[in-house]
């Protein structure tokens, strides 16, 4: 892969500073063997908290500036790549900042709103590898708008023709072959992109039914509801892709501010009760 | 005759659902709404469509003029007998008629309206497929995520909600057992926010020693540490109190970094790094003076003080004769474990030594031994037993006493003056002589430094005062104060084991302790392999406690009170 990616940029220059990071902190954490054990009120426990907070920060600070339009000391990218590194070396900063210390308190409860974080981080960027490709491979038809206009239109002729045919053929090829359409995105992940072609041989034999002046139009219904259907298809693919790469963000952002506000009562109460 | 009507609805997401509808009068109208009496909320409806009536056993259905008409088998049709099998269209509705049993059924489906139509705004429309429009917004989310956190975690605790519990979450860990009915009571320790905890807090509750003298005088950064230096609260079941060496090897390793010589309390210290570097063990001598350290390597001055004549070599040999032949000694019948078996009980004349060193004086006085006391008691002591010999003797005639001749009849008696004169004189003599023989030749003699009185000291003492003074022998019990050791732990091994040379030591001068390598065959710091982890700790103490004082002590019942299934007033 010659493309550079938000995770390998650079040659993975954030992946080695991470690594490295985490090789001296745990060397030096071996090394230490503070009176009463490590814990976050050894030297190491405070340095590695201030480090673990400035690193929290840090990657917060990622939110404000992929909206922020003013001119950055290097790409977008390129703060992604330093920001997904930096997060998943937080996983094991802050266990040598306890001393692998965990109880049913706020302190742990910080810990593992981050580790929630960081692991829903980690399904997005994995969605975002393995799902990128995918939107560019289905947009060829149109945009989701023209899409929707699409099928809305096709349903409306679908009906018209129904309508406007004698006898119940036509009605009776419409039941058994057209999927119900609407613009929602429950439904549509719910079809799950199961959206299936017409069963031939099903059609062929509604079509030996039809009789001969009627034949012209069920023809057509059936080539309109082939249609249809592939595009739901379509629309479907693009809306669970879209989804995908959206809504690991739901975790990820709320509870970085949970985390953030955590860390907070954590330092706070840390102090306040020496 | 009865008119059902079933309709299967079918949804935009394909699930359906069935109702049905049973009607006993003769006509029943269809529509949107109006005096319907079934209707669909539909723009494909007119408000009265469709009109179905009984006739006979007919069923008629009959338009009524709507707008998108009524067809009957595909036809539209203004009026018109409905038979079986037949199927009527009108709306969004398509049913099937069938009549089974006198009772009409029209069974149909309906199809969900799409509710939009070409005009509403295509990308208004495709919001409802993007997840940041269907779901609330992550800006909201989070609000909510944070005000959670601070509610509960920061609020709830500051505030004591709810009671004692709340602050809880704030606990970095399982308090010690001992603390375990004040673990909800975070000011009890920690009593000023932002501030460590401090000794005064320990101490409303704990009494303590001062810690080391020296510590206090010297420049160690310990010596301003507070009691949290050491003591590690909330670490469960770990304990509260390190016990790591490097406590102490921080100040020990080098004295003199911390601490002057002037100021030291014991200047001839030797520094400590590690057990297995521990230098040889020194013993604390007592002299008239006050006392010195002693190492066991310097055998120059290394000199029991005791003021007694004790041979192990002989009381050890096989073959020893005892009151009725010949007995074996060991360690054991002279030197018992205190019952709380931390030291040895001090050796006891009437225990250890009595049975074969007895202190009979006079073989005119069978079975009569003075107390093994101070000289004063032993002279008086013979005195009254003397005494009363000479006054028994009317009863004992065997006894023989000189001067004390049978007077015959009619011979001329003493004058009772002189012949109390008399007894009291032969009773002192016969003390005298006792005492000197116990003091200077035997019994006492044999174990005891034993000095005469000088003149005057015996003037300023009376004439029924002894003649001797028994040296005090202050024998030492505790040879290494600074030090616990254990013996009942270690019964295992045989005396002689540690304590070597005692079989052969002849003088009671010999020490006769073990020294650092013997403690090394077993021990050695944490972390070697094969030895008992010996802390400092194992053997030395930074402080006792001390016995808490009155005031400090408090009803049982408050202790309830602490634990978390009582209420408290002050909440």
């Amino acid at each position: 892969m010659n493309r550079e990616t938000f995770l390998s940029y650079h040659n993975f220059f954030y992946l080695w500073i991470s690594l490295l990071t985490i090789v001296i902190l745990s060397v030096l954490y071996i090394y230490h063997s503070p009176l009463g054990g490590a814990n976050g009120g050894t030297v190491l426990g405070y340095s590695y908290g201030v480090l673990a907070t400035i690193g929290v920060l840090y990657l917060m600070w990622y939110g404000i500036r992929k909206r922020s339009y003013a001119k950055a000391a290097g790409s977008l990218k390129g703060a992604l790549a330093a920001h997904v590194w930096i997060g998943v070396s937080l996983l094991l900063i802050v266990p040598l900042h306890s001393g692998f210390q965990f109880g049913l308190n706020v302190h742990t409860f910080a810990y593992v709103l981050m580790v929630v974080v960081i692991l829903s981080g980690i399904w997005g960027a994995f969605n975002y590898i393995t799902l990128a490709p995918r939107i560019q491979a289905h947009r060829g038809g149109g945009s989701q708008e023209e899409i929707v206009e699409q099928i809305l239109f096709l349903s409306a002729e679908i009906e018209r023709i129904v309508a406007s045919g004698e006898g119940d053929y036509l009605l009776r090829v419409m039941h058994e072959l057209d999927m119900p359409f609407s613009v929602s995105l429950k439904s549509s992940l719910a079809r799950n992109r199961k959206a299936k072609e017409l069963d031939a041989n099903r059609a062929a034999i509604l079509l030996s039914a039809i009789p001969e002046n009627e034949s012209d139009r069920g023809s057509q219904l059936i080539e309109l509801i082939s249609k249809k259907r592939a595009l739901i298809r379509q629309l479907d693919s693009d809306v669970a892709t879209l989804y995908w790469m959206r809504v690991w963000l739901y975790l990820h952002v709320p509870l970085s501010f949970g985390l953030l506000a955590a860390v907070g009562v954590h330092i706070f109460s840390v102090f306040y009760r020496w | 005759m009865n008119l059902r009507i079933v309709i299967e609805f079918i949804r935009g997401n394909g699930q359906s659902e069935t109702t049905s509808h049973e009607f006993n009068k003769n006509s029943i109208i269809i529509g949107r709404g109006g005096k319907s009496d079934l209707s669909w909320n539909s723009d494909k409806f007119s408000a009265e469509h469709v009109r179905l009536s009984l006739r006979d056993e007919s069923l008629f259905v009959e338009d009524l003029q709507s707008i998108g008409g009524v067809r009957v088998n595909g036809h539209l049709i203004q009026r018109q007998e409905l038979r079986s099998g037949d199927t009527i269209r009108f709306g969004d509705v398509i049913f099937t008629v069938s009549n089974e049993s006198n009772t009409w059924e029209l069974s149909g489906i309906r199809r969900e309206l799409l509710d939009e139509s070409l005009e509403e705004s295509a990308d208004k429309r495709v919001r409802r497929l993007d997840i940041r429009y269907v779901f609330p917004s992550i800006k909201k989310v989070s609000a909510l995520v944070v005000v959670f956190v601070v509610l509960l975690f920061f609020i709830f605790p500051l505030l004591d909600i709810p009671s004692r519990r709340g602050a809880m979450v704030w606990s970095s860990g399982q308090v010690s057992s001992a603390h375990m009915m004040i673990e909800h009571d975070c000011q009890a320790c920690h009593a000023h926010p932002f501030k460590p905890v401090q000794d005064e807090t320990c101490l409303a509750c704990h009494e303590m020693t001062d810690h080391a003298v020296s510590l206090v005088k010297s420049q160690s950064p310990h010596a301003e540490e507070r009691c949290a230096s050491c003591h590690f609260e909330h670490n469960g079941s770990k304990g509260i109190t390190v016990t790591e060496s490097k406590l102490c090897t921080g100040c020990h390793e080098n004295l003199l970094k911390v601490i002057s010589k002037a100021d030291m309390e014991v200047p001839e210290l030797r520094d400590v790094i590690d057990f297995r570097s521990h230098p040889e063990f020194a013993v604390t001598i007592h002299s008239e003076d006050g006392y010195q350290r002693v190492s066991l390597d310097d055998a120059a001055r290394l000199l029991d003080p005791a003021r007694i004549q004790l041979n192990h070599a002989v009381h050890l040999q096989d073959g020893l004769m005892g009151p009725d032949g010949t007995v074996q000694l060991g360690c054991d019948d002279c030197h018992r474990l205190t019952p709380d078996t931390k030291t040895f009980s001090p050796i006891s004349y009437e225990r250890d030594c009595s049975s074969c060193h007895g202190l009979e004086f006079d073989e005119r006085l069978p079975g009569v031994s003075v107390p093994h006391g101070d000289a004063e008691i032993v002279y008086n002591f013979a005195y009254a037993e003397y005494a009363k010999l000479f006054l028994d003797i009317r009863e004992r005639p065997e006894r023989v006493v000189p001067g004390f001749e049978r007077f015959k009849p009619g011979a001329v008696r003493r004058k009772s003056v002189e012949q109390r004169a008399f007894v009291h004189n032969e009773v002192d003599v016969a003390a005298r002589g006792a005492e000197e023989q116990l003091f200077t030749k035997k019994a006492c003699h044999l174990c005891h430094t034993i000095t005469e009185k000088t003149s005057e000291q015996f003037s300023r003492d009376g004439e029924h005062s002894a003649r001797f003074i028994v040296q005090k022998p202050n024998i030492p019990d505790v040879w290494m104060p600074k030090a616990h050791f254990a013996h009942a732990a270690h019964q295992e091994i045989k005396c002689e084991s540690c304590h070597e040379g005692v079989r052969a030591s002849e003088s009671t001068r010999d020490v006769l302790l073990p020294g650092v390598e013997s403690c090394k065959v077993c021990h050695s710091d944490v972390g070697v392999r094969g030895k008992v982890p010996s802390e400092c700790v194992l053997c030395h103490s930074f402080h006792e406690s001390k016995v808490l004082p009155e005031e400090k002590r408090r009803e049982l019942a408050e202790f309830a009170l602490f634990s978390f299934t009582e209420g408290r007033e002050d909440g």
